[in-house]
């Protein structure tokens, strides 16, 4: 941010240095918790933020490995994580007493899978907004050394879809595995629950986006709004949800208590 | 005409401008379906929110958006979708296969067949939904150690059948509860209950399991749940006459605690009297200085904690062990056995299966989608 703040392009690569510095961290409190509670870490505020923060940051970090252009996304990532990280750490640490439907592999899987498409939702919002930014300022003709190191508009559109497309399949393993595990400890794949219909609800969001590209050329402007539109719609399900709806997700009734 | 207003709702049904239009209506139903609190699942809430919001609960019942999933438009919408999903899939899938017949464009074949694969994927999925709306069963039965129940309609306490369960109906197989565990956590409350399920064909043990929470038995589709369990104490009350009032297994209801798990059950109005029962149950009761100090939760020496009501008034209050007698108003209540029970709920789901199996099948056309995606 501060790269981008005062247009110092060599300070990017340090965006990145301080990103798996923090990563490492994180990464200690995540597998102490881990030892400590007998359980990932995915019960209760203190768990479920600082875990959805780690995968965030370490999404971002393998992301860097293979599209080594994309270290600006982490202006957008890197405050996603510090925000989450301090909710985390500021909310209530107890350990609670975990039903024994949760212990199952299929609910690793459905959490696994959980953090990589919020992670693949920031990195799309990430270049969403950059491509934003990127294509007001080439309209008005000024420049930044930054922005001009970010790939092609046309190539950012198409990150976004990619990003996007793969965020979908994301939560469609997210979903269906959610469902199976339902199956397995209720006999109901489906419940109508809050948080269950809301994951739908970001499933078909990510779907109307790829339809409306592939059918009507939503391409763009348009095409990043609308990714921007999206997140928002999976980080309600996230922050909102558990707010104002009770949820058999009795982890993210975290926000009522 | 005919075949050219054939041809036109063809052309109607597989646009894919009909596809966004209808994504976009599912979503914008889910929505309200969430965010409106719904009569059908919580009548409770949407009273609540009826009675703080009048004006906007009678367009929500106008428009029937207090009950969005049942209402006609809903499933107006989820019809036109099928039948959009089903004509775009046949309609790729015809292109797939002129494509392969014709041996053009194999190299970017996989990303031509994904959205067939995917769409074919959903509609399986949807298959699946519908198979279970049609034909899936519900019930709850307890069995108590020693006894066998059947797997028939009037054994079920609980029971919900969709309209065409009865092309299969119900098996018929004898289920038994052999044996009950309680394991106990690292502080030595209960952290959850094992129970030794029997599926009988007449005398003949088809299949035995240890079901607990989040797993199942399942034998040819029947899945059977561990739903809740508990003790029963077989319970007598007998008359100033010594006249036998009431005899019967008394379920104890298991709750969890903080602090403790305590057995229990409330109210209970005695079959045959005006007598009402709150019994707290203790499966090894040890007293000390007239208070109840033991945290078993395994058989032993148990004990119960009993007030007794007549006409809303405490009639005795007091603790009976195993072979005594608590006496009251000339009569007298007392325990000798004590089974285990098991409360299962009993699934059939045949679309189940359909359904996990759409969700491979898309989930393969997805990756196999991203994978074969080609640059700008």
């Amino acid at each position: 941010m501060a790269s981008l703040t005062f247009k110092k392009e060599q300070w990017l690569r340090f965006g990145v240095i301080f990103s798996f510095l923090a990563s490492l961290p994180l990464t200690a409190g995540i597998i102490a918790r881990w030892i400590e509670t007998g359980h990932f870490p995915y019960w209760g505020p203190y768990e479920v933020f600082t875990s959805y923060a780690w995968g965030a940051l370490l999404f971002y970090l393998v992301v860097q490995l293979f599209k080594p252009n994309l270290k600006i996304a982490g202006t957008v990532v890197a405050p996603a994580v510090l925000l989450m990280t301090g909710i985390g750490v500021m909310s209530s640490t107890e350990m609670g007493d975990i039903p024994k439907t949760f212990f199952t592999y299929w609910l690793w899987i459905h959490i696994f899978f959980a953090k990589l498409s919020y992670g693949s939702v920031l990195i799309s919002t990430a270049l969403a907004l950059s491509y934003l930014i990127k294509s007001r300022l080439e309209e008005k003709g000024a420049t930044n050394p930054l922005l001009g190191k970010l790939p092609p508009l046309t190539k950012i559109d198409h990150l976004i879809y990619q990003f996007v497309a793969f965020g979908l399949v994301m939560l469609g393993i997210m979903i269906a595995s959610g469902a199976v595990w339902a199956y397995k400890a209720w006999g109901r794949y489906w419940g109508w629950d809050p948080v269950e219909t809301w994951a739908l609800i970001s499933w078909l969001v990510y779907a109307l986006y790829l339809h409306l590209r592939i059918a009507l050329g939503w391409k763009g402007k348009r095409s990043a709004w609308f990714a921007i539109f999206a997140m928002v719609v999976v980080v309600f399900s996230f922050f909102g949800i558990p707010l104002f709806y009770d949820s058999i997700h009795e982890h993210l009734n975290y926000l009522k208590e | 005409m005919g075949a050219e207003f054939l041809g036109k709702l063809w052309s109607f049904f597989k646009s894919r401008k009909l596809a966004i239009f209808l994504i976009a209506a599912l979503v914008i139903s889910f929505t309200l379906g969430v965010l409106i609190p719904q009569a059908a699942s919580r009548p409770d809430r949407f009273s609540l929110w009826a009675s703080e919001h009048p004006f906007w609960a009678r367009i929500a019942q106008a428009l029937s958006l207090d009950e969005v999933f049942t209402s006609w438009w809903f499933a107006l919408i989820s019809f036109f979708f099928f039948v959009n999903l089903f004509a775009c899939t046949w309609d790729q899938g015809a292109r797939a296969w002129r494509l392969w017949k014709n041996r053009t464009s194999i190299k970017n074949y996989p990303g031509i067949l994904a959205p067939v694969v995917i769409h074919a994927g959903l509609i399986v999925v949807v298959l699946g939904g519908l198979a279970s709306a049609g034909f899936k069963m519900t019930g709850y039965m307890t069995v108590m150690e020693g006894e066998v129940r059947r797997e028939l309609r009037e054994e079920y306490e609980v029971l919900s059948e969709a309209p065409f369960f009865g092309l299969i109906g119900h098996r018929g197989y004898g289920i038994g509860l052999k044996k009950q565990e309680r394991v106990l956590d690292e502080t030595g409350k209960v952290s959850y209950i094992k129970s030794e399920i029997v599926v009988l064909d007449e005398n003949k043990v088809l299949l035995e399991k240890t079901v607990e929470a989040g797993s199942p038995l399942i034998y040819k589709g029947l899945a059977l749940y561990e739903y809740n369990a508990g003790f029963a104490p077989l319970v007598t009350i007998t008359g100033p006459d010594g006249r036998e009032l009431y005899k019967g297994f008394l379920f104890m209801q298991t709750l969890p605690g903080p602090p403790e798990t305590t057995y229990q059950r409330k109210n209970f109005s005695v079959p045959g009297t005006s007598f009402v029962l709150d019994v707290r149950f203790y499966p090894d009761m040890v007293i000390r200085g007239g208070k109840v100090v033991t945290r078993k939760f395994s058989l032993g020496t148990p004990g119960m904690e009993v007030s007794i009501f007549q006409n809303g008034q405490e009639v005795v209050k007091g603790i009976v062990k195993k072979g005594e007698k608590l006496n009251f108003a000339g009569n007298s209540l007392s325990f000798g056995e004590v089974r285990q029970w098991t409360g299962l709920e009993v699934v059939y789901d045949p679309g189940a299966k359909i359904l996990f199996g759409g969700c491979v099948v898309t989930l393969v056309g997805m990756a196999l989608l991203y994978l074969k995606m080609r640059g700008p």
